[in-house]
């Protein structure tokens, strides 16, 4: 009987020793990998002018759905996770911001599930589940790194475009109810994002000029339509999150060239209910802004609106 | 052993075995015919493989539901019917008898998933796709695994727990087991006290829907996680510790 039982134990040490030694710990490495890729980019990044944008400036957090994998230089910390649902965010941890993100495994996980990238994707990302990969997650890495650092140097400017305007504390609820449930002006944003479009595609510039000129007097003619409040959260919108696309497309760009980043994200033409459609416009107004007057982001301190850097020109 | 035969015996003789058995097979047999279709997100699941895997998903349940059914009354009926008493006077220990009693509702269990394997089988030869059959015995073996493991589970629960709690918990086990993967990705999109409270669930009952997978992948092809198997392996054998553990006052 003894021998039974030695064998029995044995047995469940044996199974328990073999789960152990073929599961999968810590960070893997296709998010090592992204995360490296993605440093390397740095100097083409530093090419679109953001002063002091530096990457490795940031600790960024991988959630694994359980655990966050906390990775900055070389150095890979497994940590409490901050958020214990997927978020692709900044976040002020020990007085400093860091990106966070879903594992890259995660986020297809979450493809798979919702057919979208859900409410991270809130705007953010537009890929279907087939081609989001590495290269995608990339993008998405820097788009939060770039909230990290208008967090970081420019919290106080950005801020002040809604500072002492908003009511509520969730500024999306202002678009939904004054913006995208007001019908004349959603026709004539949907104009706007048709014109500053082609604005984007013509390669002749007094045409270019015309097209924002005529995108600018139709702005004026639809901001008539909305209150205070609502237009500081569009040009809120527009510079934080337009800006931050810019840079994920054009980290979009680096890795799969122009023809990949003119069809994944200079095609919107659809109108987005919510905050996503300042993601797009924001990223247009940015390109036109590099092609008219490729100082703008000499000293850009994210306090002045897109728009007026438009009409500036 | 004879104490296994005996139960074996009568759990074949019992009626829903058969009933729940003949439901698959129409099942199976509407899929993988002309006569229905499935989509999976909006598509049609077209090709062998695809709708293979979706039929190996439906007997994997099936399987499951067959395990519970079978397992759940096996125990307490015997005590209830004072059989145990027949054993007793044997001198069989209860963890003999308990496990013996076990081993006939795991037996039951696995024939009556070898049937629904021949439904796949006989689908794979109509689809043209006999060259897949030879793999479909390490499949079955590791199809077996799952249904043990809920077999198991209710079998020693059952010594301990009534039946409607065994049955509940039973019945957890199943919707946690087959929807593993979703409820893991789901868990992450929620959070909060629900997304904890699912954490908690995923963490005790085992992923039955990745052991069906890994069954899968065997007949398709693919590559096995054996760490998935391993995991499948450890659950079978810390429940089983249970039958030592759990005993009857009765007794």
């Amino acid at each position: 009987m003894k021998i039974y039982r030695i064998l029995y134990g044995a047995l469940g040490a044996a199974l328990l020793a073999g789960a152990f030694f073929t599961g999968d710990y810590g960070l893997s490495d296709e998010n090592i990998k992204i995360y490296e890729d993605a440093l390397a980019l740095q100097e083409q990044v530093d090419e679109l002018g953001f002063e002091q944008f530096n990457l490795n400036e940031y600790k960024v957090r991988f959630y694994d759905g359980n655990v966050d994998y906390v990775v900055k230089g070389n150095d890979v910390n497994k940590e409490e996770a901050v958020f214990t649902t997927f978020v692709g965010t900044t976040y002020k941890i020990d007085g400093e911001y860091q990106v966070i993100l879903p594992t890259v495994e995660n986020f297809a996980e979450m493809y798979k599930l919702l057919g979208t990238a859900g409410s991270l994707a809130e705007g953010e990302v537009n890929f279907t589940e087939d081609e989001y990969g590495s290269a995608e997650h990339i993008a998405a890495l820097w788009h939060e790194a770039a909230h990290a650092y208008q967090m970081t140097y420019y919290q106080d400017e950005i801020l002040s475009l809604i500072e002492g305007k908003v009511s509520v504390e969730n500024i999306e609820d202002v678009i939904v109810s004054a913006v995208d449930s007001n019908e004349d002006v959603v026709k004539l944003y949907q104009k706007q994002m048709g014109i500053l479009n082609k604005a984007y595609i013509t390669t002749d510039l007094s045409e270019k000029k015309a097209y924002i000129e005529s995108y600018l007097e139709m702005e004026t003619e639809r901001r008539e339509l909305l209150d205070e409040e609502a237009c500081a959260v569009e040009d809120y919108y527009e510079a934080a999150e337009g800006t931050a696309r810019y840079i994920e497309s054009h980290v979009y760009r680096f890795q799969e060239g122009q023809e990949a980043f003119e069809r994944e994200y200079t095609n919107e033409t659809e109108y987005q209910k919510g905050s996503g459609k300042y993601y797009s416009m924001g990223m247009l107004k940015c390109c036109l802004l590099d092609e008219l007057n490729p100082g703008w982001k000499d000293n850009y301190d994210f306090s002045v609106t897109l728009t007026e850097l438009l009409e500036a020109l | 052993m004879t104490i296994m035969m005996n139960a074996l015996k009568e759990r074949i003789r019992r009626k829903e075995l058969y009933i729940v058995v003949v439901v698959a097979v129409i099942i199976l047999a509407l899929f993988g015919s002309d006569a229905a279709t499935i989509s999976v997100e909006g598509e049609a699941v077209i090709g062998f493989q695809s709708m293979f895997r979706v039929l190996h998903v439906v007997v994997n349940v099936t399987g499951c539901l067959l395990a519970m059914i079978l397992s759940l009354p096996t125990i307490p009926t015997e005590y209830r019917e004072k059989r145990s008493h027949l054993v007793w006077i044997r001198g069989i220990s209860q963890v003999k008898y308990h496990t013996q009693l076990t081993a006939a509702n795991i037996v039951s269990s696995a024939l009556a998933v070898t049937i629904l394997y021949l439904t796949l089988a006989f689908y794979a030869i109509t689809q043209g796709a006999a060259g897949y059959l030879p793999a479909m015995l390490p499949g079955l073996l590791i199809t077996y695994m799952g249904i043990a493991i809920v077999s198991l589970l209710i079998s020693v629960l059952s010594i301990c727990l009534p039946s409607f709690a065994v049955g509940l918990i039973g019945s957890i086990c199943i919707v946690a087991g087959i929807g593993h993967g979703l409820l893991d990705s789901y868990k992450n999109i929620i959070g909060g006290f629900s997304g904890t409270l699912i954490k908690w669930i995923l963490w005790i009952f085992p992923d039955l829907n990745g052991i069906q997978g890994q069954a899968a992948n065997v007949i398709i092809g693919d590559g096995v996680d054996v760490h998935v198997l391993l995991k499948g392996l450890l659950t079978l054998y810390i429940i089983s510790l249970g039958l030592l553990l759990f005993r009857k006052k009765e007794a």
